[in-house]
C-alpha cells in the first residue's frame, strides 16, 4: 500500500492516504462492475424480449393499432407451460399461435381488457362464403366494358402529330431548300467572278504563246497531225 | 510498476464485488423461492381466510395448482408475488386435504 500512496501522488499531484486509495479502488471497482453488469443485463433483456406484439384496439368505431410491445417467455412449470410477459405494461398474456411476421404476433384488446391473438382474415374466402361474387366477375366485365368504350371513343381520334405532322415536315423541307438556294446563289456571284478572272488569264496566256501552237488545248494539235498521217 | 499495482488492486476489488453480488443474488433467489415457506412454516402465520375461501371451490374440483396460477396471472388481477403466494397456499391446502 506504501507504493499505492506514492502512485496517487504521482498521478493526481496531491497526496491521499491509504484509506483514500482503498476508497478510490473500491468505487472504481463498483463502477467497473456496474458497467459490466449493465451491459450484460441489457444484452440479456434484448435476447429475452424476442416477441413483437402489435396491439390493436377499437377506438370509436375503428380498429387501430395503439402500440407495439416486446414480450418474453415466462415458464409456469417444468411441464412446459408458459405465458408471455410484457414488461412495459406488466401484463401476462397467452402464448400467441397466429403469427403475422417474423417473431410477431398481433393482439387485440377486448372491451374487458383481455388481449386476444388474432390474424388478418382472408377477405376473398369470406366473400366467397357470403356468396358475393361481383369482385370476381361483374367487376371484371365492367372493366372490360370500360376498356372497350375507351377504345371506341378514341379509335378515330387523330393525334396531334397525325394531324400536323405532314405540314411540319413539308415546312421544314421547304425551309431547308430555301436556305440552301440562298446560300448557293450567294456563292454563285463569287464563283462567276473567279471563273471570269481565270478565263482572262487563260486568254492572256494564249496570246503570249508561240503563233504556231494555237488553241486552248495544244494536245489536240498532235491529234490533228496524226489524223493527217492516218488519212494518207 | 505503480500502474501495475493499481490495476492489480482494481482487478482484485472488482472480483470481490462480483463475488459478493453473486452471493447476494442467489440469497435473493432463495428468499423468493422459500419466502412463503418461511412465512407460514417458520413464522407460523395463518392463511388469509378470504384466499382459502376463494380456493375452496377449485380444491374440490381438483384444479391443478399450475393451471390456477396461470389463470390468476392471465386475469391480471394479481401481481406475480401475490399469484405465487396463492399457489403456495393452494398446494398446502391440497396436501392437507389429501392427508385428511
Amino acid at each position: 500500500m506504501g507504493d499505492a500512496v506514492s502512485l496517487s501522488s504521482t498521478f493526481a499531484g496531491f497526496s491521499v492516504g491509504k484509506i483514500g486509495f482503498a476508497l478510490l479502488i473500491f468505487f472504481l471497482a463498483i463502477f467497473v462492475v456496474m458497467i459490466i453488469g449493465g451491459g450484460l443485463f441489457y444484452w440479456m433483456q434484448r435476447k429475452k424480449l424476442k416477441w413483437t406484439i402489435p396491439l390493436y384496439k377499437k377506438i370509436g368505431s375503428r380498429v387501430i393499432r395503439i402500440a407495439t410491445y416486446k414480450a418474453m417467455n415466462y415458464s409456469i412449470s417444468r411441464a412446459g407451460d408458459k405465458l408471455w410477459y410484457v414488461p412495459k405494461v406488466k401484463k401476462y398474456i397467452g402464448v400467441g399461435s397466429l403469427q403475422s411476421g417474423a417473431n410477431e404476433y398481433s393482439y387485440f384488446e377486448r372491451e374487458d381488457g383481455e388481449w386476444i391473438n388474432f390474424e388478418i382474415p382472408d377477405i376473398d374466402t369470406q366473400m366467397k362464403q357470403a356468396k358475393v361474387k361481383y369482385l370476381q366477375q361483374d367487376m371484371r366485365s365492367q372493366r372490360i366494358a370500360i376498356s372497350n368504350i375507351l377504345d371506341s371513343r378514341f379509335a378515330n381520334k387523330q393525334s396531334w402529330w397525325d394531324k400536323y405532322g405532314n405540314l411540319i415536315t413539308y415546312t421544314i423541307f421547304y425551309l431547308v431548300v430555301a436556305i440552301s438556294m440562298v446560300v448557293i446563289f450567294y456563292q454563285w456571284s463569287n464563283i462567276t467572278d473567279k471563273v471570269g478572272a481565270l478565263f482572262d488569264r487563260m486568254v492572256a496566256y494564249e496570246e503570249k504563246k508561240d503563233s504556231c501552237i494555237q488553241g486552248v488545248v495544244p494536245a489536240f494539235v498532235m491529234l490533228s497531225l496524226r489524223w493527217k498521217t492516218w488519212r494518207q | 510498476m505503480e500502474a501495475m499495482i493499481f490495476f492489480k488492486w482494481l482487478g482484485f476489488a472488482t472480483l470481490i464485488i462480483l463475488l459478493i453480488s453473486g452471493v447476494v443474488y442467489w440469497i435473493k433467489v432463495a428468499f423468493h423461492k422459500w419466502q412463503y415457506w418461511l412465512k407460514y412454516k417458520v413464522f407460523r402465520r395463518k392463511f388469509n381466510k378470504e384466499v382459502v375461501d376463494f380456493l375452496a371451490e377449485d380444491l374440490k374440483n381438483g384444479v391443478d395448482a399450475e393451471e390456477m396460477f396461470k389463470a390468476i396471472l392471465l386475469s391480471g388481477k394479481a401481481t406475480l408475488n401475490q399469484a405465487r403466494e396463492i399457489r403456495y397456499i393452494y398446494k398446502e391446502l391440497k396436501r392437507r386435504y389429501k392427508n385428511e
